[in-house]
């Protein structure tokens, strides 16, 4: 039951966060019928088009802010709310409470990550009278949520370090812009290129945009395994901080 | 009596939030199959006690047991509050559920859950199943989480200010409902203010004041040995030294001193004589005289 209750907390964040990403490629597509080919660049392919819309870095930054929001919510916020103690008084551990919470947030995630990777391949060919090829869509998905997990773990961290829900909501609202921040500063982009997150979720080709901007190399699994491990650093972080709080 | 039969034991327990203590060295015993009431005033440090003890606060220093695990290892308190039910201060409970999904949410951890307590519970609180919790009034909260609370066998029921939020006709039903958990054989621990709650259904009470243990008896003892003096002397008081283990406190108003004595009465009437007083009289003190005495000596 601790499962329904973690999904109860995070059900309205994540439909909403459903219905945003459902609607905003419901009309890229739909534009796409009459937007497509822009009349600048008439020999733009539609996996360009699509790539601009959905996967390039500007919408990496809005997906990461999704990421980041579906990590909120716990004890924290329960304390606000004064249920903490009813639920710390159940038969159950607070690793437990942390790892359903995670893991509920985490199939969320990939749940509103599934949402272009089915539209776009799905609905190009009706909306658009253009097709896209799945495997693309799956490619951009999973380097959408090799960042993706790493925002949620910061988000579900934030959630445990402020009491405050919209103290927690501004720190993960802040969170990207302070990354990028100190990425600049320590000229992140010529020494650590792999740890530009949107650069990475965007396929590392936003500086070929006149090209297809399909992804022909294999994923980067090395970046990608080091990703995870920082999320799950993240996550136990979190679970040692919530196993020495007192509520 | 034998180490199993207390259900709550602290030892030095100790509760801190940055200068404030808020639990000072508590040595707190609770036994099995008897009700105690948890008096204090607001502020005491009842609730810190009673997180501390359901691993819901972590304590500063000292130690404890809930049922005989040690409440500082968060594996054994675990295994404690499955045999534990309670009730907070504020009985809140999840806001977005129904009274209905509230129940079967907590009726999945627990074994010992009473299909028939938690009918029986349902109807005599009037409880409407299909209401989300946010729209149920103080009162109607206050009966989900007593509800929550009573439809189990628990070895021990712990309630932090239960009849908070309640109208009389409730409180009686709440009393009533204490008093045959305990006939059931669960050991009741409830923290109130009210002092004629605890008076009505309590065995045994301890006091805190100001995050110290100042009281630590039974009804009935506080009833048979508690008496106050009121001693008069001709002049000035003198300065006598009373046993302070057998007194709670001592006031001079003129020529009249008043005493809580705590035991051997007839010793201290002596010992008044023998300083000289020119009368004694003692007269038998209620829980709630004890209370206000606690509360005015520290004051």
């Amino acid at each position: 039951m601790l499962w329904y209750k973690a999904w109860r907390e995070s059900r309205s964040r994540f439909c909403l966060a459903v219905a945003v990403v459902t609607v905003y490629c419901l009309t890229v597509l739909v534009r796409a019928r009459t937007a497509f080919p822009p009349p600048e660049a008439p020999h733009l392919p539609y996996s360009a088009f699509v790539w601009g819309e959905l996967y390039a870095p500007f919408r990496a930054v809005a997906f990461s802010f999704i990421a980041l929001m579906l990590g909120l919510g716990g004890l924290q916020r329960e304390r606000g709310a004064g249920t903490a103690p009813f639920t710390l008084a159940l038969p159950v551990g607070r690793g437990q409470l942390v790892a359903t919470r995670v893991l509920v947030g985490l199939a969320e995630l990939i749940g509103v990550t599934l949402i272009p990777i089915v539209m776009v391949p799905a609905l190009s060919p009706i909306l658009a009278h253009q097709t896209y090829p799945a495997s693309q869509s799956v490619l951009y998905g999973a380097l959408f949520l090799s960042w993706g997990i790493v925002w949620f773990a910061g988000g579900v961290l934030w959630s445990v370090l402020f009491r405050g829900e919209f103290t927690a909501a501004t720190a993960a609202v802040l969170t990207p812009f302070a990354y990028m921040a100190v990425y600049g500063v320590s000229r992140g982009d010529q020494r650590y290129p792999v740890a530009n997150p949107f650069s990475m979720m965007s396929g590392g080709l936003d500086r070929s945009v006149g090209g297809r901007m399909l992804l022909t190399e294999p994923l980067p699994w090395n970046v990608m395994l080091v990703l995870a491990i920082v999320a799950a650093a993240l996550v136990a972080g979190t679970w040692r901080i919530t196993a020495r709080q007192s509520f | 009596m034998h180490d199993d039969a207390w259900v709550i034991e602290t030892e030095s327990l100790t509760k801190r939030y940055g200068a404030l203590e808020a639990v000072r060295q508590l040595d707190l015993r609770v036994s099995a199959g008897r009700i105690t009431g948890f008096l204090g005033r607001n502020g005491a440090g009842k609730s810190t006690t009673i997180k501390m003890l359901l691993g819901i606060s972590h304590p500063t220093s000292g130690t404890g047991r809930l049922l005989g695990h040690p409440i500082d290892d968060a594996r054994q308190c675990r295994e404690a509050r499955r045999h534990v039910a309670y009730v907070a201060e504020d009985k809140q409970t999840y806001a977005y559920m129904s009274v209905g999904q509230m129940i079967a949410f907590t009726r999945s951890f627990y074994d010992d859950w009473c299909m028939d307590v938690e009918a029986r519970l349902l109807k005599q609180y009037d409880l409407p199943v299909a209401r989300k919790v946010k729209a149920l009034s103080k009162g109607m909260r206050t009966k989900l989480a007593l509800l929550l609370a009573l439809a189990r066998r628990p070895k021990l029921l712990i309630l932090d200010e239960p009849s908070e939020g309640l109208d009389p006709v409730s409180i009686e039903e709440l009393l009533q409902s204490l008093v045959a958990a305990a006939a059931e054989g669960s050991a009741v621990f409830f923290s109130s203010h009210q002092i004629s709650e605890v008076e009505r259904i309590a065995d045994h009470v301890c006091m805190l004041d100001r995050g110290r243990l100042v009281l630590d008896a039974s009804l009935d003892a506080i009833r048979r040995d508690f008496r106050r003096l009121e001693v008069g002397f001709a002049h000035e008081p003198p300065h006598v030294d009373w046993p302070a283990t057998d007194v709670g406190s001592v006031r001079s108003t003129g020529r009249l001193v008043s005493i809580l004595a705590k035991r051997n009465v007839d010793a201290m009437i002596e010992r008044a004589y023998g300083a000289g007083a020119v009368s004694v009289e003692s007269s038998a003190v209620s829980l709630r005289e004890v209370f206000l005495d606690q509360a005015a000596e520290r004051t």
